[in-house]
């Protein structure tokens, strides 16, 4: 085990967890790693057992641990990307495990979880995720580029010409006003895209007893 | 050498690249994205204040 306390073997770099879930997913908000990203494992019990160490976009973990009945699996989305909520990946891994809940965080304070319900269905929700992979992220390239451009391009005549039109899609409001900047845009069709993912999760994977979870504590993706 | 699952988080990081490199070339795209993942203050309370107005949690 070198300095930094990661322990290499194979493909894996698993580094040692103390604490409970909640004080791990705290004391990593914003610590010396958030740049790259952690998976970590807890028993049914809350007892940390390991964790894996990737880089800004992924890790690998070792399969034998997702066959803990009962554990809890956590990670983060690191903070200098934009993370968005579970992946349908996240959610495949979960289907082909023994876990009872995986659950992914933000630097930002957002958590996002799934959880198995008593009678859930992993086949169920490894043949939707198989299904509709495709369709989520084409749904998610399309609900972010709708957004994103009506957050940037102004209207060319009627009463509000030179503001653009703000549509929330879920209660209708409509709002007018001056054109975000790219960045801010950016921020607007993330919080979009990612709402709209989050209510398929909700509706779709209750169907297979999971519940899906998504706690924001600001807007900010 | 052991097989390992890949957490992915970045379908979502990726995706938005591929958007916004669509509408404005992958250079612009890439300058965009690393403003808006400034997450500084200033910034980050502008935002807040317009999703707040127009994008409420509650609402999405």
């Amino acid at each position: 085990m070198g300095s930094s306390g990661i322990l290499t073997v194979g493909s894996f770099n698993q580094i040692p967890v103390t604490g409970t879930l909640e004080e791990w997913e705290k004391s990593t908000r914003g610590g010396l790693d958030s740049s790259v990203e952690k998976a970590t494992f807890f028993t049914a019990g809350g007892e940390p057992v390991t964790g894996f160490v990737g880089d800004e976009h992924s890790v690998h973990i070792d399969p034998r641990y997702l066959k803990l009945d009962g554990a809890v699996l956590t990670h983060n989305h690191p903070d200098n990307d934009f993370g968005g909520t579970l992946s349908m990946q996240d959610l495949k891994v979960f289907a082909d495990s023994n876990l009872s809940e995986i659950r992914a965080y933000s630097e930002q304070g957002q958590s996002y979880s799934l959880k198995a319900g008593k009678n859930a269905d992993r086949d169920g929700l490894k043949r939707w995720v198989k299904t509709n992979q495709k369709l989520m992220q084409q749904n998610f390239a399309n609900s972010y580029k709708s957004a994103y451009k009506q957050a940037t391009t102004p209207l060319k005549s009627g009463p509000h010409k030179g503001q653009v039109k703000l549509v929330n899609r879920r209660t209708g409001k409509v709002t007018y006003r001056r054109p975000m900047s790219q960045a801010q845009a950016t921020r607007y069709a993330r919080q979009y895209s990612v709402g709209a993912f989050d209510r398929m999760y909700k509706k779709n994977l209750a169907k297979f007893d999971f519940i899906y979870t998504a706690t924001k504590a600001k807007n900010i993706y | 050498m052991a097989r390992g699952f890949e957490i992915l988080n970045n379908d979502f990081a990726d995706t938005e690249r591929a958007v916004l490199a669509d509408i404005h070339g992958i250079e612009k795209a890439d300058e965009i994205i690393a403003e808006a993942n400034s997450y500084n203050d200033e910034f980050d309370a502008e935002v807040q204040e317009i999703l707040d107005d127009v994008l409420p949690l509650d609402e999405i």
